[in-house]
């Protein structure tokens, strides 16, 4: 764990403290001023995100370091969108937890020393792999907090928001189509790249472990509706453990060697 | 929902259920044992059952077959299983027993500069079979990214205090603790030690970049030190001093092997292929893979990645269809109940 004395390492401490405080202001029912922090706290990321593409002239999600500062970057608008068009709430837990947990290891454990891309990653297909596969981690990751929520028996107070088991079902259909072309883009890519769709790579069996637990949630709320609201919030919050697992132990792990070793 | 489908959906789920679990544990195998276990004979029969179990569910639910994000998606996963199953080994196989084909489903080219080949050979170098055309390596070409920062000496004396210098020959710098003048006498992009040990640059591309360097100390004595980037260890005393050479390693941007395809047919056709760049010819699919230099000749060759091009438009389709049945099914219907103020899709 390292602190980084730079520009990126200021935007990035400044952004997580305007998170934190939103979310403190936001559970504090100070809603205005929440959002005008929250909203602080995207802005800085967005300059984090700009000075990095400066920085290695490429867009910036080549290794962990890049895709947890894109993930930051994220949070804000998929809070707003969710409120605005899916009447889901939840800011105060998008900012204080998903948002500050996705600066945490781009501000103090991975690397920021810029790399050059290798062969294999320039391809007109990177940038839209790694961004559906990005903004699906996000919104699934907030749908997985609606789900906990489920799981911890809390109920929904504000009547002008859906149910919390409502919200995750609402926000996992905005993920999961792009996490199918995450996935689908990804092995097209493989294609170009190395001459097989498919490598079974550990990295590649974990995204479609994701993938199969979203598609199983869906199939078993087609089955059983909200029958059963637990076993649907249990089947999201599997599905966000399997991304965990694949964004960050597959990469991470020594026993999980593959052709993603750069990711 | 009858009796029958709730079977069904269970079907569904249970397949589902172990391709996650068989999935889960094929990424502890490693590649090629999780390979050989998903194209194992049980697998093959596993797969079947999937595609079994789509059919019968477009053809049992008529919900599915109404909606058309609902129907694209079941009608992808058909066509991705149909075509992987199509372009896999044991399809391979079947295809040319019952086709007659000698089609391989792939492996790898090996090419040298100025010859040409038609031997496909597996990864351990085992001949899978014979390409009908054969290809010829016109030119292999590596891309380098410009480098990053200069060669420099890095000299750390007694005190940890760090000096980084310019790698000119014939600059001198003093160091203080210990004392003593260090200059640089020689810089070597290749360097090797021959048989009798005479050290020489065996120039060319820098394979071996190293620096010579001289130390006069305050006694008079005078010693001389090789110092060398890709061996930091080497050339290290435990006098108080530590020298390395920093040399930007060159980092390849692309490469790319100029080829002529020459067809049974007499025609010969050019082309190149890059990393994300395969080439198209009679049936396969050729990808950089690998490349080297012969040791003895010096030679460049280049690798190719074989790939045959069967089932690849089914799962093309598949693809395109998963997509857009996705997005249709989620985003476009709720989007559209949303704004035309309708009660949006199974809330």
């Amino acid at each position: 764990m390292a602190i980084k004395f730079t520009l990126l390492g200021g935007l990035i401490y400044l952004a997580m403290t305007c998170y934190l405080a939103a979310a403190v202001l936001l559970a504090a029912r100070r809603k205005g001023l929440g959002q005008g922090v929250y909203f602080l706290g995207f802005v800085v990321m967005i300059a984090a995100f700009v000075v990095r593409w400066s920085e290695v002239e490429h867009a910036p999600l080549q290794n962990m370091f890049e895709v947890f500062l894109c993930l930051g970057m994220l949070i804000y608008p998929i809070s707003w969108f969710c409120r605005r068009f899916l009447r889901v709430g939840g800011e105060a837990a998008d900012a204080g937890f998903i948002g500050v947990l996705v600066l945490a290891p781009a501000g103090f454990v991975f690397s920021a020393s810029p790399e050059k891309l290798p062969p294999a990653l320039q391809s007109p297909l990177f940038v839209p792999h790694v961004a559906a596969y990005m903004l699906s981690y996000i919104i699934l990751a907030k749908a997985a907090v609606q789900a906990i929520a489920v799981l911890v028996g809390r109920r929904q107070s504000d009547v002008e928001l859906v149910s919390y088991e409502q919200g995750a079902y609402r926000i996992a259909k905005l993920g999961f189509p792009l996490l199918t072309i995450g996935l689908v883009l990804g092995a097209w890519w493989a294609k170009l790249a190395w001459g097989d769709f498919w490598s079974w790579d550990p990295k590649e069996l974990w995204s479609l472990v994701s993938w199969l637990v979203f598609l199983g949630y869906f199939h078993v709320r087609h089955m059983f509706g909200t029958k059963y609201p637990r076993l649907n919030a249990a089947l999201v919050t599997a599905g966000l453990a399997a991304i965990l697992m694949t964004l960050f132990v597959v990469n991470l792990a020594r026993i999980f060697a593959g052709l993603h070793s750069y990711a | 929902m009858t009796r029958f489908q709730r079977m069904e959906l269970w079907a569904v789920v249970a397949l589902s259920g172990l391709l996650l679990v068989l999935s889960m544990a094929g990424s502890f195998l490693g590649v090629p044992r999780a390979a050989a276990l998903f194209n194992s004979w049980p697998l093959v029969v596993f797969w079947f059952l999937l595609a079994f179990l789509l059919i019968a569910g477009l053809w049992s639910f008529k919900q599915l077959r109404q909606r058309p994000g609902s129907l694209m998606m079941h009608l992808a996963a058909l066509l991705v299983l149909g075509g992987a199953m199509w372009g896999s080994i044991r399809g391979h196989e079947v295809a040319n027993n019952l086709l007659g084909e000698k089609k391989v489903p792939s492996g790898y080219v090996q090419i040298s500069e100025g010859e040409a080949n038609n031997l496909i050979t597996s990864n351990a170098g085992d001949v899978l079979g014979h390409l009908p055309f054969s290809l010829a390596l016109k030119k292999f070409e590596i891309e380098y990214y410009p480098p990053s920062f200069k060669p420099t000496l890095e000299i750390v004396d007694r005190h940890e205090r760090q000096m980084v210098l310019p790698t000119e020959v014939g600059r001198k710098f003093a160091v203080t603790d210990p004392q003593v003048e260090v200059e640089i006498t020689r810089s070597y992009a290749t360097l090797m030690v021959g048989e009798d040990r005479e050290v020489f640059d065996a120039g060319g591309a820098p394979r071996n970049p190293a620096l010579k360097l001289r130390l006069n100390w305050p006694s008079g004595q005078t010693e001389f030190r090789y110092i060398i980037a890709r061996f930091p260890e080497f050339g290290q005393k435990d006098d108080g001093l530590r020298f390395s050479f920093l040399w930007p390693e060159p980092r390849p941007k692309q490469f790319t092997s100029s080829v002529i395809v020459n067809g049974n047919n007499g025609h010969a056709v050019s082309g190149t292929i890059s990393v994300n760049h395969p080439m198209h010819y009679n049936g396969y699919h050729f990808y950089q893979s690998d490349c080297g230099e012969d040791p003895e000749t010096g030679t460049p060759y280049t690798v190719l990645s074989v790939t045959s091009d069967s089932g690849l438009p089914a799962v093309l389709a598949g693809f395109i269809l998963l997509m857009g049945g996705a997005v249709w099914h989620c985003w476009a219907r709720p989007a559209w109940a949303f704004f035309t103020r309708r009660r949006g899709d199974g809330d």
